[in-house]
């Protein structure tokens, strides 16, 4: 009786070892997803972008900018509407800020709302200053979904271990020929689709080829969508050494 | 007709034995009715006091509000409603409101807070907000950044009347609502229908700090008569027309208030069957008394050969006949009673203040109930106690009663 009960307790002792898996993507996905998260983001970068949020209830265009260094610097700030403009964001490493010019105001955004959305559009702020990256954060792995399309390479990701995530897969579309994103679908971790986001209008941007035009649909809100387009960018040019710091994040645009 | 014209000469035969059971019956009378009045009135005021803090008798809202409020579920066209409601001799006053929580910063301190977007000229006819304040100035008719506050909002963000302070909010165009105020005014901490951290200002600056166009997320109603808010409620539905558009008397609205006051009513009504029920042992006592001095008399009835029946129906006629004008005799001294209670109160040793009016006398209010529960139950319980007696009257033997002295 005793074997059978050290049997039992050996085997749920290693049944999550052997579930885990290998938990590492292999060189080909690794270099795959570095290529994504630093599509728009280079070495540094600087882009003018809109955003366009549509809900049942609103629908609003937001003009700005965009600067990053690395995968852990961001700044962006807001042109347009007036009601918006000389709003900023900042994310500096595993730090971010909010400004708001008219009432001076400097909001340190808690790492608990990183999956918050940014401004009310369908993009959280983590998607949009990138604290999380998809080759540090998740593992994947290629797979066939049900409807292939020869034209593209899927990967399935998952969160490693030790990350904090909402997602408990993302789905990862990519041409083979170009190797540019199409679609990510992002599932919760019980398997359910929770949002899309599109990828399109491939063009010269800045001297490289990248898809100009993003679409976040969020599934639980029927009507919402966010699309953001990119009206122009720059990579790895000079950018101002005071970008990324509590100071610009505060200065009053005229 | 024998026993009543019997009946009617007992009663005055015995003058003083009448006169005590009679005012036995009329003092409880008196007692119950002036309670009621003291207990309607009493409810009337703190009805009026508590719907005019605030709520307003009834309330129009975007279908759905009440149940999940939103700041996207606003009233399209608050002028058009605001038409109909003026054409509508029930609606004494209306006022337009706006909501929406936001987050409120004052140096290092950050708390959530309320905003509600008032019209000052508007509430001012139809609610007394102004008498809540605790010091400074109420919202300026005009719009501005001036804003009154509920002392819980001064109190947790640390700030007074004359200091500025930050809210941010969700507007109602996706955009982050910021701006910067004023404390104009700060609202009192005990008297006043806010408890809450509120921030009131003026109903177009609101409009603005949410982006919400002229919409509108409630009007609060003031009619002629609170008593008829749940038919006039109706009233308003059916003028206004619109499905979209819900209107809902207090009772509804401040569901809470209105159980608690339904339970504490019961609470009165437990009190007053114990009056009646003192007044009801005292009659059940005298009449019992009067039977047992005239066992004699009652021996004579039956050795006469009156039926046990007749000698049970006699007794009843004389109770009923009794508390007919004890009934009588009561409903004038509560006419009077109330009267003057209704005119002057009986003053509080500790006046309550809330909402914006002092409480200072307890006062009666008269109506219909005020005279006509009594007046049953001092009949009935009359009657009830009265069963008693006349059966031991019915059932006396005539040579046991004749030889009793």
């Amino acid at each position: 009786m005793w074997k059978l009960q050290l049997f039992l307790a050996a085997a749920l002792y290693l049944a999550p070892a052997l579930h885990a898996g290998p938990g590492q993507s292999s060189p080909e996905v690794r270099a795959l997803l570095d290529k994504v998260d630093r599509l728009y983001r280079s070495g540094n970068s600087y882009a003018e972008l809109e955003m366009e949020v549509a809900t049942p209830d609103w629908r609003r265009k937001l003009v700005m900018e965009f600067w990053t260094e690395g995968l852990d610097k961001t700044f962006i700030r807001i042109n347009s509407p007036a009601r918006d403009a000389g709003a900023a964001t900042l994310r500096k490493g595993t730090e971010m800020w909010n400004y708001f010019p008219k009432i001076n105001k400097v909001m340190k955004v808690p790492p608990s709302m990183m999956m918050g959305s940014w401004m009310g559009s369908d993009f959280t702020n983590d998607d949009l200053v990138k604290e999380s990256t998809l080759l540090d954060d998740y593992y994947g792995e290629f797979f066939s979904p049900a409807r292939p399309d020869p034209a593209l390479r899927h990967i399935r990701l998952r969160p490693r271990a030790e990350t904090v995530s909402l997602w408990g897969a993302i789905e990862l579309a990519i041409r083979k020929d170009d190797l540019l994103p199409v679609r990510e679908d992002y599932y919760d971790e019980k398997g359910r689709l929770v949002r899309t986001m599109e990828f399109s209008d491939v063009r010269a941007l800045g001297g490289r080829l990248v898809p100009c035009t993003m679409k976040m649909l969020t599934l639980s809100k029927p009507g919402n969508s966010t699309v953001i387009r990119y009206r122009a960018a720059r990579f790895d040019g000079e950018l101002p050494a005071d970008t990324f710091t509590l100071r610009n994040l505060q200065r009053r645009v005229k | 007709m024998l026993i009543f014209r019997m009946a009617l000469r007992n009663v005055f035969r015995n003058r003083r034995r009448s006169l005590l059971t009679g005012l036995m019956m009329a003092g409880g009378f008196v007692l119950f009715s002036a309670t009621i009045g003291i207990s309607e009135g009493t409810y009337g005021s703190l009805i009026d006091m508590f719907t005019r803090s605030r709520t307003g008798h009834a309330q129009v809202h975007a279908a759905g509000y009440l149940e999940r409020p939103s700041l996207y579920k606003a009233i399209k066209d608050p002028d058009r409603a605001g038409r109909v409601l003026d054409g509508l001799p029930e609606v004494e006053a209306w006022a337009p409101r706006v909501y929406t929580p936001a987050l409120a910063f004052a140096g290092s301190k950050t708390v959530g807070a309320q905003v509600m977007g008032i019209d000052p000229a508007r509430e001012r006819r139809a609610m007394r907000l102004e008498g809540q304040l605790a010091g400074g100035a109420f919202v300026e008719d005009v719009p501005s950044d001036g804003v009154v506050i509920s002392a819980r909002l001064a109190s947790a963000l640390s700030i007074k009347t004359g200091d500025e302070f930050s809210l941010i909010g969700q507007g109602a165009d996706g955009s982050i609502a910021n701006d910067n105020f004023r404390v104009a005014g700060v609202l009192s901490a005990s008297g006043s229908a806010f408890e809450g951290p509120w921030c009131l200002m003026h109903i177009d600056k609101a409009r603005e700090f949410m982006a919400l166009g002229s919409r509108a997320h409630e009007i609060a109603l003031v009619f002629t008569d609170y008593r008829k808010a749940r038919e006039d409620a109706a009233l308003v539905s059916a003028a206004l027309g619109d499905p979209a558009l819900d209107a809902q008397p207090w009772q509804v609205t401040e569901k809470e208030f209105y159980q608690a006051m339904l339970l504490d009513k019961k609470g009165g009504d437990i009190t007053n069957y114990v009056i009646m029920l003192i007044v009801a042992v005292g009659v059940l006592n005298t009449i019992l008394m009067a039977v047992l001095e005239r066992t004699r008399e009652y021996g004579v009835l039956k050795a006469l050969g009156t039926r046990p029946a007749d000698v049970f129906l006699l007794i009843m006629a004389e109770v009923f006949i009794l508390a007919l004008i004890a009934s009588a005799a009561g409903a004038l001294g509560a006419l009077g009673l109330n009267h003057y209670l209704a005119n002057h109160g009986i003053p509080l040793p500790n006046p309550i203040s809330y909402g914006g009016v002092k409480f200072t006398v307890m006062q009666s209010a008269v109506t219909a109930e005020t005279f006509s529960r009594p007046a049953w139950t001092v009949l009935l319980s009359a009657l009830a106690v009265g069963i008693f007696p006349a059966l031991k009257a019915a059932r006396i033997t005539p040579v046991k009663a004749l030889s009793s002295r």
